[in-house]
């Protein structure tokens, strides 16, 4: 009806404001509707049981006669839901393995149900032993169990074997662990653990470490726990030159104290090939880079020795160590193992000061991360410091700018290493990390090489290329790029917030989920950062840093970035503040700190 | 008289959209604040999942007796003047609903540190008007100031291993299964199962308003 010219401001605003109401009717958001409050139920998430209530495990009787009933050649095996349809007779034991059973016939014979219910509908019979683990017994009015009724509420700890058997659950493994193997014996108090498993990384000196032996455990002793670890290790890159040996081995025996377990005592014997940095990539992330593109992040040398060591854990994270260690240490050639993608030369392997090393260490670390691998609130602080000897070790001859002529005789050096970092959130999508690297000589002699240290890397200073403040003078034209500063310190800032995009990718292509799998894609973090780093020689000299100074800021290297982490893959860009670098892209496989 | 055809036109698009919507609602999370009803002010939050019956992914995937997991995180956050709030703690639980095929029935399991918690349901209306229940959390902030509570409930439908996870919980063994991130490596594994099964996964982050705590 067109409005007549005397309609009143009233019917104009009414039918305005029903406009209104149905606009808004319409239009609102369910995210803005309102809590249905009528029925609130009460949770108390925080509440904890106790001990008296607490869940009482399966008896051991019961799981062995579960797996009796399940596996014995006569009884008919059901995995999942089975129903015994009306009419029907079943004649001898039935089991059924993670499902229910309904009964709605008639069943002559023992019946087993492992994690699943029981159901005895009306008219059905069953005429035997009934026993439901992890589940209950329901008989509707009219149904009947003639035989002992046997049900425990707590699930039995079984799974199925590929010949359709129940075995008893050994825990899960991971991933890296399945390119193991493992078999295990008990006999008496005595467990040996037999594996053959890689040492999860790749290197120009070994290849695959392949590491294989028994582990023996001392068992059932509550103030006490032994343990004898032997193992062999084969090094599947030859060494033409036979400077580096032809196998390696480690034995440990190890006690620990206490009810938990607090204090570990051990000594240890090995032969094996050691890093000289711990960084600038984790060893499975250089292992990944060697073995794809070629580019060893890491130098390497043998060792040879024994060790003592203790530690204590004094609980809230922290822990304290020392070992007392004598090492053979000597140099080893870059060998020639595959590469995926490139197969040019491999950067050849920096000598070291050949010689017999003793290393007294002392270690503190405080941990209380709230994730080991994706931390948001919490400190992680590893120290420690060591005093290394050598009475017959033969110091290569540097540049003087890098290392004054070491005299003949004993050969002493100290020095230490801080890792601290600090996880907090800012806000509920927005979390901080700050990290703190520095380290090396502390006093004494001037250290060997294969104790020196640098920056410039994918980890610590992306936007630089690997060792570009490696300490080494123009002069040294070495290939071999070795690390040769006497101090280094890193200073790393990040904010991070979760994004949405969609990752992992829906898909039913069976590779790119593979990929997908393997890499543990999630939703990304963006991430933006900043570093800053300087490495550095220590003394009085041209280029030198005195003893007691830490470098002037305007020394150092800046850079700053940002990236996506979507778990076990990070893609970063970075740009060098100094030095006029262009920009870097680096590819993670692990989050950066 | 051309703009009010526009408005008219403009209103029964947004009708058409919110029907739409309303047809195939997806499931949602609110967190609202209890009344004030200690002497200090503090509140405690209350947390209401909607619409997960009736978002047909999560419904579909029940029927074909896959369980679903909803796992809640709830931090408890002090808020300051200045642009960094204090994180004060999190607290998490897991609700498990299955279809059992053979009963026609609905089983749900809810999780806590207390341990698990057991509740059936005959049909899906059921099922579903319990869950739209607001669950109150008992959960105070410590000290006083400004505080806000947000929440995370993470969707999943579970593969065996998950199961067989719950399984090893239920039996005592030092296992949370409230914490859905066992790693990368094993997240990665379990969401490849579920992706190649075709089965959803999803995540809703819901907070309250502000609240005064006195001393």
């Amino acid at each position: 009806m067109r409005p007549g010219r005397g309609e009143g401001i009233g019917a104009r605003a009414a039918r305005r404001a029903f406009l209104l109401v149905f606009a808004a009717v319409a239009v609102w958001p369910a995210g803005l509707t309102a809590q249905d409050t009528s029925q609130v139920q009460v949770i108390r998430p925080e509440a904890r049981a106790p001990d008296s209530i607490a869940r009482t495990p399966l008896p051991a009787g019961v799981v062995n006669e579960l797996i009796a009933a399940y596996n014995d050649s006569l009884t008919t095996r059901i995995a999942g839901n089975h129903i015994l349809p009306a009419g029907t007779r079943h004649l001898g034991p039935m089991a059924v393995f993670r499902g229910s059973l309904r009964v709605t016939g008639e069943l002559t014979g023992r019946v087993t149900v492992i994690n699943g219910d029981l159901l005895v509908d009306a008219r059905a019979r069953i005429s035997g032993d009934v026993l439901v683990v992890g589940g209950r017994i329901i008989v509707r009015p009219g149904g009947e169990i003639s035989g002992t009724r046997r049900e425990y509420a707590s699930p039995a700890l079984l799974t199925r074997t590929s010949s359709g058997l129940l075995v008893v659950k050994d825990p899960p493994r991971s991933l890296g662990e399945l390119a193991s193997a493992r078999a295990s014996l008990t006999v008496a108090h005595f467990k040996t653990d037999l594996s053959v498993e890689t040492g999860r990384t790749y290197n120009r000196v070994e290849g695959v470490p392949i590491i294989f032996g028994p582990t023996i455990t001392r068992q059932w002793l509550s103030n006490v726990e032994g343990r004898l670890d032997l193992r062999g290790t084969i090094w599947t890159a030859p060494d033409p030159t036979d400077r580096r040996s032809p196998f390696g081995y480690s034995g440990r025996l190890e006690f620990k104290f206490g009810e938990s377990r607090r204090l570990s005592l051990g000594a240890q014997l090995y032969r094996q090939i050691a890093t000289v940095e711990e960084q600038p990539l984790s060893a499975t992330e250089a292992g990944w880079s060697a073995f794809l593109f070629q580019r060893d992040y890491r130098d390497f040398y043998q060792v040879t020795g024994v060790a003592g060591y203790a530690s204590y854990r004094f609980g809230k994270g922290l822990s304290l160590a020392t070992s007392l260690r004598r090492d053979g240490e000597q140099s080893v050639p870059a060998n020639d193992p595959i590469s995926l993608f490139r197969n040019d030369a491999w950067r050849p392997n920096p000598l070291v000061d050949d010689g017999h090393y003793r290393t007294w260490r002392i270690g503190l670390e405080y941990d209380t991360r709230n994730d080991r691998e994706s931390p948001t609130a919490g400190w992680l602080l590893n120290a420690w410091w060591e005093r290394s000897r050598s009475g017959d070790a033969a110091p290569l001859a540097l540049p003087p700018e890098v290392r004054t002529p070491v005299p003949p005789g004993t050969y002493a050096s100290r020095r230490i290493m801080i890792d601290a970092r600090r996880y907090a959130r800012i806000n509920p999508s927005v979390s901080a990390a700050l990290r703190v690297l520095a380290g090396g000589w502390v006093g004494g002699d001037p250290l060997p090489v294969q104790r020196r240290m640098s920056l410039g890397g994918p980890d610590l200073l992306p936007g630089y290329r690997f060792r570009t403040f490696n300490c080494a003078p123009e002069s040294l034209a070495d290939p071999s790029r070795p690390a040769l500063c006497d101090r280094m310190i890193a200073v790393q800032l990040e904010l991070r917030s979760r994004t949405r995009v969609g990752l992992p990718i829906a898909t039913s292509n069976t590779y790119v989920n593979a990929l997908q799998r393997v890499l543990g894609i999630r939703e990304p973090d963006i991430v933006i950062f900043g570093d800053a780093g300087k490495s550095w020689i220590t003394g009085a000299g041209p280029g030198r840093i005195p003893n007691n100074r830490i470098p002037k800021l305007d020394e150092w290297a800046y850079e700053v970035g940002f990236g996506f982490d979507a778990g076990g893959v990070g893609l970063y860009i970075t740009q060098p503040m100094t030095q006029g670098r262009p920009l870097t892209v680096s590819l993670r496989l692990q989050r950066r700190y | 008289m051309r703009v009010r055809s526009a408005s008219l036109c403009l209103l029964l698009g947004f009708a058409a959209t919110a029907s739409a919507e309303a047809q195939n609602p997806r499931v949602g999370l609110s967190v609202q604040l209890s009344p004030d009803s200690t002497p200090t002010g503090a509140r405690r939050p209350r947390v209401q999942v909607r619409d997960l019956i009736a978002d047909t992914r999560w419904a579909d995937a029940l029927e074909q007796s896959f369980p679903i997991r909803l796992n809640f995180t709830m931090e408890v956050w002090r808020s300051r003047d200045g642009w960094i709030d204090e994180f004060q703690r999190s607290i998490e639980w897991a609700t498990v609903i299955q279809r059992e095929a053979l009963q026609d029935q609905y089983r749900v399991t809810r999780i806590f540190l207390s341990g698990p918690e057991e509740f059936r349901f005959s049909t899906l209306d059921d099922l579903d008007r319990w869950m739209r229940q607001p669950n109150e959390a008992d959960v105070l902030p410590n000290g006083a100031g400004s505080f806000y509570y947000a929440v995370t409930l993470k969707i999943s439908a579970l593969s065996d291993e998950d199961m067989e996870e719950m399984e090893q919980f239920l039996a005592g063994q030092a296992v949370n299964p409230a914490r859905s991130d066992r790693g990368s490596l094993g997240r990665g594994i379990r969401r490849f199962l579920l992706r190649v099964a075709g089965l959803p996964g999803e995540e809703r982050k819901a907070q309250t308003g502000r609240f005064q705590v006195r001393r």
